[in-house]
């Protein structure tokens, strides 16, 4: 190629067309890509997941004052905003567990929050079998194939507007003491006056983070919201498996509450 | 002929806020053998990069010894963790809590294996694969370490005999180890094998650090050291 076509070269392809160009030179350019590598296929092809399992109260107490509403709303906002997050260090995982009636059920398989479409709300009715809840999240927080040991320390969220109606002692006792479900972290929220706080004092591991106390629905929310910010920065913090404190000390709600006044 | 290769690079969670890496990684030929040395400084700990790299040293440095091969595994244990503890701040042990794992391998393929803590100490014979590592009780990043854990029962010790050609012992942290499903320690093993005896030791490190570091798990992010000691 001689002089005179190599300028021509240049200023046809770059004069008063850079932009068009270099787009059309980036469409070109080879992507810069993760190079194949042999050990791939053996790497876990999942970010290492974060249990969040949630054991809500579904009695026939929280149907009063429109209490298991406002948990359903909360609830929903939690699993939503973890649904968002990018999933770069790790991937957030929700159960959902109800005690009402009987005997306690598995609301929620526990699944990545991302492929959560919906939840179908929680019905308030009947008894309080709480030490069946914890049998049940007992069983789930040992069972390796579900909660791999790769995971990062799950965390257990205990919501109850009453006092257990079952044999609790001995559940609570074994969730405390069994190999891996004591390793998770336990929070609970107690709502209104009728709540059992010193079962849930009894529940609770986390020092910073002792029983929260919701006196209506702006406790409850405010109380979901904190969990959804700790558990978010966790997920995305360069060590995921540090608990965060729950942030409970700013009202995160945009009411001003004027009605005091 | 016994032959090794190791690697270790730092995770890009390190990596990009411009830290150190908190492995440590030590392989040295020992009279015809090889001792083969890695830790993981835990990273929740202030000087845990120091421990874990002067936990390596002291591992090498007890196993090099004349008289290792007469002492029982609860005497080099001790040893190990007396020197180690010699040389971090008196006070605080625990701010360079580190895991350790060692396979000390003579000349004529005797291999003994030294473990606290998280990682996977792995040996593949004809016999098939053995696990020298315990299953993990706990979750991610909940582990045993140099330091805080002062009991006999916290390690795990063993041996096994290199014989046949393809014979190794294949020590990693858990920054590897947690993303590599149990199932596939066989061929996960027996790959990287394959890949470094075709290679030089120092061609089989650079390979090796390429495949850590693109390691295959969405949002890695820890620190991965890997050793290999194996009968060429």
């Amino acid at each position: 190629m001689g002089w005179a076509s190599y300028e021509e070269d240049n200023s046809s392809r770059f004069h008063q067309a850079t932009v068009i160009r270099s787009k059309e030179h980036d469409a070109l350019m080879p992507k810069k890509e993760v190079p194949a590598t042999k050990l791939k296929a053996f790497a876990a092809p999942e970010p290492r997941p974060l249990p969040v399992i949630v054991l809500a109260d579904v009695s026939g107490s929280m149907s009063e004052n429109g209490k298991i509403a406002v948990l359903n709303d909360a609830l929903k906002s939690m699993i939503i905003s973890f649904s968002k997050e990018s999933r770069l260090r790790a991937e957030i995982q929700v159960g959902l567990i109800t005690f009402g009636g009987e005997v306690a059920k598995e609301h929620l398989p526990l699944v990545p929050a991302n492929r959560i479409a919906g939840v179908e709300a929680f019905k308030a009715a009947g008894r309080t079998p709480m030490g069946s809840a914890f049998e049940l999240a007992c069983k789930l927080l040992e069972d390796k194939q579900q909660i791999p040991s790769r995971a990062y320390r799950p965390v257990l969220i205990l919501v109850s507007d009453g006092a257990p109606t079952d044999e609790w002692e001995a559940a609570l006792d074994a969730l405390k003491s069994s190999e891996r479900a004591q390793k998770a972290t336990r929070l609970a929220m107690a709502i209104g006056a009728g709540a059992d706080r010193a079962m849930l004092g009894q529940f609770v591991n986390d020092r910073e983070t002792p029983v929260f106390e919701a006196d209506g629905a702006r406790d409850i929310v405010k109380f979901f919201k904190a969990v959804t910010m700790s558990v978010v920065a966790r997920s995305s913090s360069v060590s995921p498996d540090q608990p965060l404190p729950l942030d409970l000390g700013s009202d995160l709600s945009d009411d001003l509450d004027l009605d005091a006044l | 002929m016994l032959r090794a290769a190791g690697g270790s690079v730092v995770g890009p969670v390190h990596r990009q806020s411009g830290q150190p890496t908190q492995d440590a990684l030590s392989l040295r030929g020992w009279r015809g053998g090889w001792i083969a040395a890695v830790a993981d400084g835990l990273g929740s700990k202030q000087f845990s990069a120091q421990g874990a790299r002067w936990a390596v040293q002291c591992a090498q440095a007890v196993l090099r010894d004349e008289n290792s091969n007469q002492l029982t595994d609860r005497d080099v244990v001790t040893a190990i963790y007396r020197r180690w503890l010699a040389g971090v701040p008196n006070s605080d042990p625990g701010s360079c809590a580190t895991t350790l794992l060692v396979a000390a391998c003579t000349a004529a393929g005797n291999v003994r294996i030294f473990q606290i803590g998280d990682g996977i100490i792995l040996a593949r014979t004809t016999q098939g694969l053995r696990l020298f590592t315990p299953e993990k009780a706990g979750f991610g990043n909940q582990t045993l370490a140099l330091g805080p854990s002062r009991s006999w029962s916290a390690w795990t010790t063993g041996s096994i005999q290199l014989n046949h050609p393809g014979d190794q012992v294949l020590l990693m942290t858990d920054g590897i180890a947690d993303d590599v499903d149990a199932g596939l320690l066989d061929p996960f093993a027996d790959t990287i094998q394959r890949q470094i005896k075709v290679r030089t030791r120092r061609a089989g490190r650079v390979w090796l650090n390429r495949e850590m570091t693109h390691w295959g798990t969405p949002g890695h992010s820890d620190d991965k050291t890997i050793a290999m000691i194996f009968k060429g």
